[in-house]
């Protein structure tokens, strides 16, 4: 470097604009700084505004820390003619802010340039943040150097000539390297990638590995760029022949160096796999169009999101569990307790019809496969007009399709299933399809002592399947699916006195459904439409000794039309109609329902013991509920919109009865980050199961129907925060009770209610979200609910708890992403213990030797200890070039806390003790993707 | 057994560590024997346990304790009828009237024969049958609901020998508490009314309505007879399974010698031909036939068993002579321990069967 002179004029160093893998950045441009004469910053485009490019919008550009000054040579300035004109260099700003890879592009004189970059090397900056996460970016630099003014009058510039004709360009060089950059471990090309090229003399051949990627100790004397095309082509021009190190650069993709020999005689060919960086979402994203009538307050799981959650072992559904309002299920079981509302009275929609059955076994894992889920949404009340007969909350499920981007899949293995998926292009469509199936019936008989006391001839078993096939046809989607699932277990009970038990004296269950879909989905100017009808068997299969067995077979035929017409910006209009058509067979054997059998709501049932003298019912019904809605969204201003909407639903063939269910939802848009949300509706549910049988319930039960009002305010901070409060009240009637009064029967003979609609119902209670997207390294929530759930089961009693009261739940979420693909999470949960009933002594029923317990209060014996639990999960992902291996280690119940889930009673109920909940539990998967 | 119970306690995530039920330690009632115009009492011969309006029913406890049967005549015991609707659960009728005193309860009619159809008991339901001795006879009288529901619920209150009395028993229960006396003895029984076609015969001759229940075929409307239990064996093994007293015959109470350690393996018989064909309504018109089947439970007051059901008509257990587990109990008490065994059809048949052994170190 040469001597620097004290020369008066300084050129302070200011970021003109900021290219990013060859892109403009779109974010902020950095300012330029005061300047003196000699040095005015000037963009790279005409204009000098930033150039546009297709950034990605959550791309933060580095913001520079200092200033640098370069100091104009004082042998320059005192020559005749001292050089000026615009320096033009590239750089990149490393993830720790540090700048590298200094390249000047457009020189001016060498001295100068040493000067330039020697000053670009001082430059410190905040670096660049992709989702949260630091990510390098290039940058480039035009810096107008120009010598300190002479003291005398500078001449009068004669003004320059006008060019009349644009000059021809200057020849292209040619190719010396071409090739593909790829992401690893799945083959897709990664377009928009910057491909650099710079000296490498002296260094070793090869892929260049972190720890050898050091900063030259001098500034490259040339470099070399392109960018990838969107097939992921590039080709670099120009390079000179010897070894040259190729350095690949994209957003969301680790830092990839390689040393390559560039021979005289002919074009390098190269492709080269980038890796994906953790804090990418390893799924190409194949979503569908969001819901144009959606408030944007939905509390949203991504498929992803589900995947890494500690304690769910990546399984969608248990995955909401963990959201506020959700309460915990006995056990950790599969059920959706929602505000307080018993499972049955909250419904599940995959692809807009619902599912018969959530999990296997009901809450081993989800019976359809995470993997082809775009993404979950969860109203924990006041849901859509689109939706009915439900009570509680829906939980909207939303398939996505297969990738067309190439044939994908994996194979993946847990303790408990293993399963397999494909998915690729088929013409201009795609197709994608998985299957599941346990293997616990493999092990369980082999791990179980002889002397076990009972046989499994079938031992239980699951496996489900999806497949969809998606096509373009017209201006829309055609969409083929078809799902099901299948779990079964029979075990013969043996006692150590009978070597020949008798296969009654055992318990066997199958379950299953098959459900095939079709959906066209089409927009036409402002309208959108949407047909799609779904055919669904589905069959419970339960015999327990030989007291109860239950079959039940249904066909249902739903079919979903609906139309929504964009008013305006913030103005739509959604109608559409919907209708289930129900055959149910029903061929039950079981006794009178007593006080242990509770209703599908829970609370008591029906007074009295288990009879010895079974009754049996061969019910054959045909249900019908037709239903239309509609939905306007109706933006009043910029910041208020109303979604007025209701649905009209008739319960045909059933109670015949007509349910109207108006429904009001308001989002206030307070300021940029602030939304306001209040929500008022009616919700109506036609009653089933035993409910409603000639034989065990009532089938002149009517419509429950529940009034949902709810208030929340949602704050969004920076960096992917926010914090979401929300109160809301249900009070439900008409709710379908267990009733201990006989009437007259008409015939001077007396007959049992056994269910009536005289069940009153309430929940209230507070909620909070404390919530770091999933984009950054560091996500996660705090989820905070506290509330309080009541029935009241007969006029004039007074409301007592509700089965699935928890007064608090909390449950916070943590996940961080470390380097090298690693990935550790935990779960924390902390909530109430469920209400006891007391029981204290029992009488004998001396029919059948049984029990039957005394009871107090349904619910007023107090409550279960506090759950507290410590989950854990720990990811790790291989990624080689042409497959991805994962593997995950999920331990629930790291401290082997002994939570209290049951009350368990000696034979007489005169002692008790608690059962407590699941121990420590480590389960190790593995997955296999290509 | 135990680890079978564990087993099947981790499937089904049950706990371990409460008493067993099997082990008497305390009294109790396990069973009631119900029998139409009973002519002897020896529970070895079968009797019919359903019943029809005109008849009377002779209802016997099988109270239990510690140290042995309790004779039914030396209790202070309450049984109280009512009626059961159609598909009404047991212990779902008297309930429906608690709060209730033993006072306010009208006693039940006892008409027999014809007069049983004259005079149906309306506002009779639910009526105190009698108090006094454990086993007591009840005329069952006719109504539109016992036509309807063909069972009648049984409830059985008593103060355990040397506890509570049978007032205070009864007076929590009847006002609907759950917190009642440990040791009073509580029970409710199912009698069935029918014959089927008998009863519906029977009622549409009285001016009644016929059942809503269509009549169940023929081959299967049989009365529900009381099984019989018509052999009991016992051999004496030593603890390396060396038999050391053949087996034999053994009546019910006999009182047997045995020494500490040492195992009795009981083999008993009940005839297969016991068990009656019945039909299950399907609610719509048509029957599921189907077949009574023994379950039996073994009891014990001291000692360990090797199972505690069967579930054939020949059945046996081992009766292993040495301190429960979990319970500190070195000896049985009184140097004497009782076995208990009762055996059912699935219906409401039961028959009962006992031994007592004495206990030589």
């Amino acid at each position: 470097m040469s001597t620097r002179s004290n020369a008066p004029v300084e050129i302070v160093v200011a970021l003109c604009v900021a290219l990013w893998s060859g892109r403009a950045a779109a974010g902020e441009a950095p300012a330029p700084e005061p300047a003196g004469p000699q040095a005015e910053p000037s963009g790279s485009d005409d204009t000098g505004a930033p150039v546009a490019g297709a950034v990605p919008e959550d791309l933060v550009p580095p913001r520079r820390r200092n200033e640098v000054v370069i100091t104009y040579p004082e042998v320059l300035a005192a020559t005749e003619d001292p050089p000026r004109g615009t320096i033009v260099i590239e750089y990149v700003v490393t993830t720790d802010g540090t700048v590298a890879e200094i390249t000047v592009v457009e020189s001016v004189h060498p001295d100068l340039d040493a000067e330039a970059v020697a000053a670009i090397a001082d430059l410190r900056f905040d670096p660049a943040t992709w989702q949260g996460q630091a990510v390098e970016v290039v940058q480039t630099l035009s810096i107008e150097v120009a010598p300190p003014p002479k003291v005398e009058p500078a001449p009068v510039a004669e003004p320059a000539p006008i060019a009349e004709t644009t000059p021809p360009e200057p020849p292209r060089p040619p190719v010396r390297m071409r090739g593909r950059l790829f992401e690893a471990g799945q083959r897709t090309p990664i377009p928009d990638a910057t491909i650099i090229a710079v000296p490498a003399e002296g260094e070793r051949l090869g892929r260049v590995p972190y720890r050898r990627r050091k900063p030259p100790a001098t500034p490259a004397t040339w470099s070399v760029q392109a960018v990838t095309g969107s097939d992921g082509a590039f080709e670099l021009r120009g390079l000179p022949t010897g070894r040259v190190r190729v350095i690949v650069l994209s957003p969301g993709y680790e830092r990839f160096e390689s040393v390559l020999d560039v021979p005289a005689d002919r074009v390098v060919e190269v492709d080269h796999y980038a890796t994906r960086m953790n804090t990418n979402p390893y799924r190409t994203e194949v979503g569908v169009e969001s819901d144009p009538l959606a408030t944007g307050t939905e509390r949203t799981v991504t498929a992803e999101e589900s995947s890494k959650m500690p304690g769910t072992q990546g399984d969608a559904l248990k995955s909401l569990q963990n959201l506020p309002g959700f309460a915990r299920p006995f056990f950790g079981a599969g059920q959706l307790i929602i505000r307080g509302a018993a499972p049955g009275d909250s419904a599940t929609f995959l692809a807009h019809h619902e599912l018969p059955m959530l999990f296997h076994f009901g809450g081993i894992t989800s019976v359809f496969n995470a993997d082809l889920v775009d993404r979950m949404e969860v109203e924990a009340g006041n849901f859509d007009a689109r939706y009915g007969d439900a009570l509680g909350g829906i939980v909207d499920v939303t398939p996505r399709r297969g990738r067309r981007d190439g044939f994908h899949g994996y194979v993946d293995a847990d303790i408990f299933d293993a399963s397999a998926m494909m998915e690729g292009p088929v013409g201009k469509g795609s197709v994608a399809a998985s299957v599941r199936r346990s293997y616990i019936d493999a092990i369980l008989p082999a791990v179980l002592p002889d002397d076990a006391g009972f046989d499994l001839t079938v031992a239980p078993r699951y496996w489900d399947y999806q497949a969809s096939f998606d096509y373009p046809v017209g201006n829309g989607e055609l969409t083929a699916r078809v799902l099901g699932s299948d779990d079964r277990a029979r075990l013969v009970l043996r006692d150590a006195n009978d070597p020949d038990p008798d296969a009654r004296a055992g318990v066997e269950s199958a379950t299953w459904f098959h459900r095939a879909d079709l959906a066209y989905e089409t927009r036409r100017n402002r309208w959108s439409f949407l047909l799609t009808p779904s055919y669904r068997r589905d069959s419970q299969t339960l015999r327990i000794l030989d007291r109860y067995d239950v079959g039940i077979v249904n066909d249902r035929i739903s079919l979903r039309a609906e139309t929504t017409r964009e008013l305006g910006k913030r103005s739509a209009l959604r109608m559409g109609t919907e209708a289930v058509l129900d055959w149910q067979r029903l061929d039950v054997t079981a006794p009178p329902l007593g006080v242990e059998n509770t209703s599908a709501r829970g609370g008591r049932g029906p007074a009295g013991g288990a009879s010895t003298y079974v009754q049996g019912t061969r019910d054959h019904r045909f249900l019908a509920r037709p239903a239309v809605y509609a939905t306007l969204k109706w933006g009043i201003v910029d910041v208020l919109t109303l979604y007025p909407g209701a649905r009209v639903t008739v319960y045909a063939r059933s109670s015949n009865a007509v349910a109207f269910e108006p429904r009001l939802r308001a989002v206030l848009d307070a300021t940029d980050t602030t939304t306001v949300t209040g929500a008022v509706g009616w919700f109506a549910q036609q009653p089933a199961g035993p409910e409603t049988d000639p034989v065990f319930g009532n089938p002149n039960l009517r419509p429950e129907h529940a009034l949902h009002s709810s208030l929340g305010v949602q704050q969004r901070f920076g960096v992917g925060w926010s914090v979401e409060v929300t109160g809301f009240h249900k009070y439900l009637y008409d709710l379908a009770a267990a009733s201990p009064e006989v009437v007259d029967d008409g015939r001077g003979g007396l007959r049992p209610v056994r269910f009536d609609n005289a069940g009153r119902g309430r929940a209230y209670g507070g909620e909070l979200l404390l919530r770091k997207d999933f984009g950054g390294k560091l996500y996660g929530w705090l989820a905070y609910t506290v509330s309080r759930s009541e029935i009241r089961q007969r006029p004039g009693e007074d409301y007592g708890l509700f089965d699935f009261d928890q007064t608090h739940i909390l449950t916070a979420i943590v996940g961080y992403r470390l380097p090298r693909n690693w990935q550790v999470g935990a779960r924390f949960r902390l909530l109430s213990g469920t209400p006891i009933t007391p029981r204290r002594n029992s009488i004998t029923q001396l029919y059948d030797g049984a029990q039957l317990a005394l009871e107090g209060d349904w619910n007023s014996g107090g409550r279960q200890a506090p759950f507290h639990q410590l989950d854990l999960r720990v990811d790790k992902t291989w990624t080689f070039r042409l497959v991805r291996l994962g593997a995950y280690l999920d331990v629930q119940n790291l401290y082997n806390a002994k939570n209290p889930e049951l009350t368990t009673y000696s034979w007489n109920y005169q002692e008790s003790q608690p059962v407590s909940s699941l121990p420590i539990i480590p389960s190790l998967g593995l997955k296999l993707e290509w | 057994m135990r680890r079978s119970v564990f087993a099947l306690g981790l499937l089904l995530g049950c706990a371990e560590g409460l008493p067993d039920p099997s082990l008497v330690v305390e009294h109790r009632v396990l069973a009631s024997r119900l029998e139409v115009d009973a002519t002897d009492a020896d529970p070895s011969v079968a009797s019919r346990a359903e019943v029809l309006p005109g008849e009377s029913l002779s209802i016997t406890p099988f109270v239990v304790g510690p140290t042995g049967v309790v004779d039914p005549s030396t209790l202070d015991a309450v049984w109280i009828a009512c009626e059961l609707a159609p598909g009404q659960a047991p212990f779902a009728c008297l309930p429906a009237s608690f709060p209730i005193t033993l006072e306010d309860l009208p006693a039940c009619a006892t008409a027999t024969g014809e007069a049983a159809w004259a005079n149906p008991t309306v506002g009779r339901s639910p009526c105190l049958i009698g108090r006094g001795g454990g086993s007591t006879t009840h005329a069952v009288v006719a109504s539109q609901t016992v036509v309807d529901g063909a069972a009648l619920e049984l409830t059985f209150i008593a103060g355990a020998p040397d506890g509570t009395p049978t007032d205070d028993c009864g007076s929590e229960l009847l006002a609907g508490e759950y917190d009642v006396p440990d040791d009073c003895l509580y029970g409710v029984q199912v009698a069935p009314v029918g014959p089927a076609a008998a009863l519906a015969t029977a009622a549409e001759a009285h001016g009644f309505t016929a059942p809503l229940q269509p009549l169940a075929p023929a081959n299967t409307d049989v009365p529900d007879t009381n099984p019989t239990i018509v052999s009991v064996r016992v051999t004496v093994l030593d603890d390396a399974a060396e038999v050391v007293v053949p087996a034999r015959e053994v009546g019910p109470g006999e009182t047997l010698d045995a020494r500490m350690g040492q195992v009795l393996r009981i083999d008993t018989r009940s005839p297969v031909g016991d068990l009656q064909p019945f039909a299950i309504p399907a609610g719509d018109g048509s029957w599921t036939e189907s077949s009574e089947r023994y379950r039996g439970a073994w009891l014990s007051t001291w000692g360990r068993l090797l199972s505690t059901v069967s579930n054939d008509p020949e059945s046996y257990d081992e009766w292993e002579l040495v301190p429960p587990e979990d319970v500190d109990a070195p000896r049985p008490p009184g140097g004497v321990a009782h076995l208990y065994y009762v055996v059912r059809d699935g219906r409401a048949g039961v028959a009962w069967w006992w031994i007592s052994v004495r206990v030589a170190e």
